[in-house]
């Protein structure tokens, strides 16, 4: 699944520290979902879309590489 | 903002820590004790069985609170690494005892190669699962 996680947060210009801080997870976990290595829970998508004000598909979309 | 979640939140590793030591000495003194130091008295190992026991029931919280406070990625590369130790722990341990009993190996099968073995795979599947989503 793609996503534009790693825009989005160089937009706020936070760290991957500062939103793994936001989200309540490891900074390996932002990390990993930035290089589309993890798929995140829909709670956790959910609270990603929230702290972005973004609806979930602006931000993830399940095209595949 | 301050530093993210640990990758494993220090308090709990250090209660998983604490509790599993105090665990191993219990087995220790149960394993040991009867011949060593209490010259076989069936009371005394018994309660030395329960007190590990025990401890052993602690281990078990201390683990659940420590993979509890993990978060979601960290969470399903442990429970990998716990089903894969768990699978190669019965289907080797079943293999070996079978081995054993077809009488094809001599080696006596002992409850420790299993404990050995699941311990090694989850240790390996944690860091190779880790590595994967780095």
């Amino acid at each position: 699944m793609k996503n534009r996680l790693k825009v989005l947060r160089a937009e706020q210009s936070w760290t991957q520290n500062d939103l793994a801080r936001a989200l309540d997870v490891s900074r390996q976990t932002v990390n990993a979902i930035e290089t589309g290595k993890y798929d995140p829970s829909l709670p956790l998508a959910f609270k990603i879309s929230r702290l972005f004000e973004l609806p979930i598909e602006d931000i993830f979309n399940d095209e595949q590489d | 903002m301050n530093d993210s979640k640990n990758y494993t939140p220090p308090e709990k590793v250090k209660m998983l820590a604490v509790s599993t030591t105090i665990w191993l000495i219990t087995m220790a003194i149960a394993a040991f004790g009867p011949a060593l130091l209490w010259n076989n008295q069936t009371s005394i190992t018994l309660l030395a069985i329960a007190l590990n026991l025990l401890a052993g029931l602690f281990v078990i919280k201390s683990n659940f609170q420590h993979w509890n406070s993990l978060d979601e990625m960290i969470q399903r590369v442990h429970l990998n690494a716990m089903g894969i130790a768990l699978g190669l722990g019965i289907v080797g341990g079943l293999s070996f005892s079978l081995l054993e009993t077809s009488d094809i190996i001599q080696t006596e099968f002992d409850l420790s190669f299993m404990v050995i073995v699941m311990s090694l795979s989850y240790l390996i599947s944690i860091l190779v699962g880790m590595k994967r989503l780095q």
